[in-house]
């Protein structure tokens, strides 16, 4: 099956004439039916899709997002950000001719009850949509799942893990398939709430990158873009079920780490008094810059890099680690794996190492927990296929 | 510890200790010194100091004082250093205090009258000696000047700022009439913010321009009273109010020019002397000293809900929530965040459209960043659908809406456009993204629309600064 664009006019059921007050206020010439999230325009369902992929369409051109002939993986998760992601992505290619190849790429991190679900849904949609579909799991890059992983270290820091392997499984992922640019659908609602989240946690090395639209950071031979970066979440939801798109709309048991949840919070409870306040942080967001250091530290540091002195990283939620050196030098990888790295080590075979202890340890401590607790997601694991 | 010992304070060992402030118990004395000690050094400059020559020329520090708890408690220590100083028999008090209240009785009730709350503090520091000033300045007066007084509204297509005048029926105004306008509780505090900053700048530049009184020079140092919890406030509420630009001025204690002429500009020293003390160390300090009192205080509000609280009042409820082991560190963490923070406009990098613009915001008057303008960077994400009606009934609404449209001509509501209009046309003029999301919430039918007053021509032209801004 292909996305035929549906008749933007077409509206079968017999229609009856609304109320002159009732008119959507774009076209004033059908029913409103939505209240837009972003502006509380009162518009009916036509305009309301052409407004939302019209919008899309000009953050991609404005951006620059594309180049014809180039080969695009979505970032697939099932989850409604991501479905309508790859149903857009489509349908524009196709609209606007961007030329574009496109492709699914799934994480499978191994969550049993959430991801196995959710990847059933992505394998729908690469029918739906008729899209390539490429999954790489954690198992197969990591001998280790999201619930082993839990299991060991605790659920505490599950985000961490994840984050940092995710990043290095999309780029594999990505590089496997010979694709140097993975699109995700990261929202309005996620960017203002990492900038809100950047100020809040003091992250000074992210705050100027937190509302990006496209990343392309050294460490990393994919670069990442976001053309929802100025979607709303609401419409994201709206589109998608008057669209009557195949979604999975379950979250991971490992829920988000607790303060990302007390900052969706805030922004709810502004929203409702400011509906614009999504849009108003990411543009606060783009115009946060810091001080240019002081000369005399900046000597500093360039002496320390070039002491080579191993500095201290930081691994953050999305898997970015903050370099505090002068910077990667470009052709390092790593060690172990041979993935690009400033280090000795990655940061995903550094966490591996710590699991790799814990696990010795605990099972020197004959700790049966945890070996049942694996061995039950194994065992389960292999009874869903 | 025993239930019955007494912690000493840590600082001199003797006393008993009060109160526990970052985790370090303090005697009452020793946490007054403390407090006044991060006030000290934020004004350690000698320009402050007792002054000893015969003929000294003193400081003139201007001091916005709301008479809230940090106003107070900086008013006190201000007022102690100067009798302190005072009691020096061979020397003078360094500084000249302005303190400046805006009056916001037209349209906010208290439970304090402000003349008592002034004479209050007036007797207990014993002012009459001391070269301090204390001067009420009513926020109506912001509209006072009806000649400058423009309409202003956004299309909300393009983001293009449309400025009209005023119809002849509309010669006065006050600023209640504006508030009213306003959609709710939280815009009105955003444009009750943008009229005291800018009635502190006029006041600021009538100290410059008043060459009657040679007693007093102009005014060089500017003292706000924001404390941590504050400050950490503003940086979160200017984010959400996509303010965030503004956020290095805020944090930063900086020497600002303000053009007080066309051709002159003005050295002023900003400070924030309470900026490292914590609202709740604030509140300690009140009760140690008994300062409570002199609170002015405002009329109980009935709880809100969250739709009618403001943007500051939700972001100080989600730090309260928070700070549950009542550290205060995420406070202090986005302060010297914030702090790190510069100005995007000088800073950022010119990512290819060398539009760079010195602009100033009619309204609120920050710089607008040119790159891209606020109205570009709006229309660039937000699309208007242009969808035609197609089903015979679709066209049928679409004409009986033009039709609707039209002003019938019995209406007197829909004035034609006044010749007066034709002659202003020429007049245009910028918002800043933070003034556009506000203006362009104001409701269209309203007849009073958003009125400000728009200088365009020479905004700090002397003569039209005093005309506008005088108040006697
Ligand atoms: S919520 Fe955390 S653990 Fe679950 S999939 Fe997302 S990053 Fe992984
Ligand atoms: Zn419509
Ligand atoms: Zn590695
Ligand atoms: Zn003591
Ligand atoms: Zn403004």
């Amino acid at each position: 099956m292909t996305i035929t664009t549906p008749s933007p006019y077409g509206q079968s059921q017999a229609e009856t004439k609304p109320k002159l007050s009732q008119l959507c206020e774009h076209c004033h010439s059908r029913k409103a039916q939505i209240k837009r999230p972003k502006n509380l325009q009162k518009i009916c369902k036509e305009c309301f899709y052409e407004v939302f992929e019209t919008e899309i369409h000009n953050t991609i051109t404005n951006a620059n997002l594309f180049h014809p002939g180039e080969k695009v993986a979505v970032g697939a998760s099932g989850g409604k950000d991501s479905t309508v992601l790859a149903y857009i992505m489509k349908l524009l290619n196709e609209r606007y001719n961007y030329g574009l190849e496109i492709v699914l790429l799934s994480i499978d991190e191994g969550i049993i009850g959430y991801r196995d679900d959710s990847l059933a849904t992505v394998k729908r949609n690469q029918v739906q949509y008729d899209l390539p579909l490429e999954i790489v799991s954690y198992r197969d890059l990591y001998d280790w799942t999201m619930d082993e992983i839990v299991a060991c270290a605790g659920i505490r820091n599950s985000c961490t893990y994840c984050g940092v392997f995710r990043r290095q499984a999309l780029d594999r992922g990505a590089m496997k398939l010979g694709i140097s640019h993975v699109v995700t659908g990261h929202n309005a609602d996620d960017m203002a709430e990492t900038v809100l989240m950047n100020l809040l946690r003091g992250d000074v090395a992210r705050l100027e990158k937190s509302t990006a639209i496209m990343t392309e950071s050294k460490g990393s031979p994919v670069k990442r873009s976001k053309p929802f970066k100025y979607s709303y979440q609401k419409e994201i939801v709206l589109y998608a079920h008057y669209k009557k798109l195949d979604y999975f709309s379950t979250e991971c048991s490992y829920a988000p780490e607790a303060f990302r949840g007390t900052a969706r919070e805030l922004m709810k409870n502004l929203e409702a008094i400011r509906p614009s306040c999504i849009l108003d942080i990411i543009h606060s967001g783009e115009n946060l810059v810091l001080k240019p250091k002081k000369q005399r530290t900046q000597f500093r540091k360039n002496a320390k890099a070039g002491s080579k002195v191993p500095t201290e990283m930081e691994v953050r939620s999305d898997g970015s680690v903050s370099l505090t050196s002068a910077g990667f030098v470009d052709g390092n990888t790593c060690e172990k794996c041979g993935y690009l790295s400033s280090n000795k080590i990655c940061k995903a075979c550094m966490l591996l190492e710590g699991l790799e202890a814990n696990r010795a340890k605990l099972r020197l401590e004959g700790d049966q927990s945890f070996v049942g607790a694996a061995k039950l997601t194994r065992t389960l694991e292999n009874l869903s296929f | 510890m025993s239930t019955t010992e007494v912690q000493l304070c840590s600082r001199c060992k003797t006393e008993p200790s009060v109160t526990v402030s970052r985790k370090e118990p303090f005697c009452s004395q020793c946490f007054i010194r403390f407090i006044t000690g991060k006030q000290r050094k934020a004004m350690a400059a000698e320009k402050f100091k007792i002054q000893f020559s015969k003929d000294p020329k003193k400081e003139h520090i201007l001091f916005p004082c709301s008479f809230g708890a940090s106003s107070l408690v900086l008013l006190d220590i201000l007022l102690c250093l100067m009798n302190e100083q005072n009691s020096n028999p061979r020397g003078q008090v360094g500084f000249h205090l302005s303190v400046v209240y805006l009056d916001d009785s037209s349209f906010e009730k208290h439970d304090t009258v402000i003349t008592d709350v002034i004479n209050a503090v007036k007797e207990k520091y014993q002012t009459q000696n001391l070269p301090v000033t204390f001067e009420v300045v009513d926020m109506d007066g912001f509209f006072e000047d009806s000649e400058n007084l423009r309409k202003i509204s956004v299309n909300l297509d393009d983001y293009q700022t449309h400025i009209q005048p005023l119809s002849q029926s509309e010669h006065s105004f006050a600023l209640s009439q504006l508030l009213q306008a306003l959609p709710n509780r939280a815009s009105r505090h955003d444009i009750l913010q943008i009229v005291k900053a800018q009635l502190i700048q006029s006041h600021i530049i009538k100290s410059y321009n008043s060459s009657d009184s040679d007693s007093e020079t102009p005014i060089s140092t500017v003292l706000y009273a924001h404390n941590m919890t504050t400050m950490a406030n503003e940086v979160l509420s200017l984010t959400v109010k996509g303010r965030g630009a503004e956020i290095h001025k805020l944090l930063t204690d900086s020497v600002l020019t303000l053009p007080i002429s066309s051709t002159q500009t003005a050295q002023l020293g900003i400070l924030h002397p309470l900026k490292d003390i914590t609202s709740t160390e604030i509140q300690t300090y009140l009760t140690l000293l008994s300062l409570t009192e002199l609170e002015l205080k405002h009329k109980n509000q009935p709880t809100l809900m969250n739709k009618q609280k403001t943007i500051n009042e939700i972001v100080n409820e989600y730090y309260k929530d928070v700070d549950v082991d009542h550290t205060g560190n995420i406070i202090s963490t986005v302060v010297s965040t914030g702090g790190k923070l510069g100005d995007p406009l000088t800073l950022k990098k010119n990512d290819g459209s060398n539009e760079s613009s010195t602009e100033q915001c009619i309204i609120c008057h920050t710089s607008i960043n040119g790159n891209p303008s606020p109205d570009k960077w709006l229309s660039a994400i937000s699309y208007t659908s242009k969808l035609p009606p197609l089903t015979d009934l679709q066209k049928q609404s679409y004409s009986e809406w033009v039709e609707s449209c039209k002003p019938s001509v019995n209406e007197e509501n829909h004035e034609p456009p006044s010749q007066d209009q034709n002659q202003t046309q020429a007049q245009t003029g910028k918002l800043c993204y933070g003034c556009i999301v506000t203006v362009g919430g104001v409701k269209k039918a309203d007849q009073d629309g958003f009125v400000w007053p728009v200088v365009t021509k020479e905004r700090y032209d002397v003569d039209d600064v005093l005309k506008e801004f005088s108040l006697d």
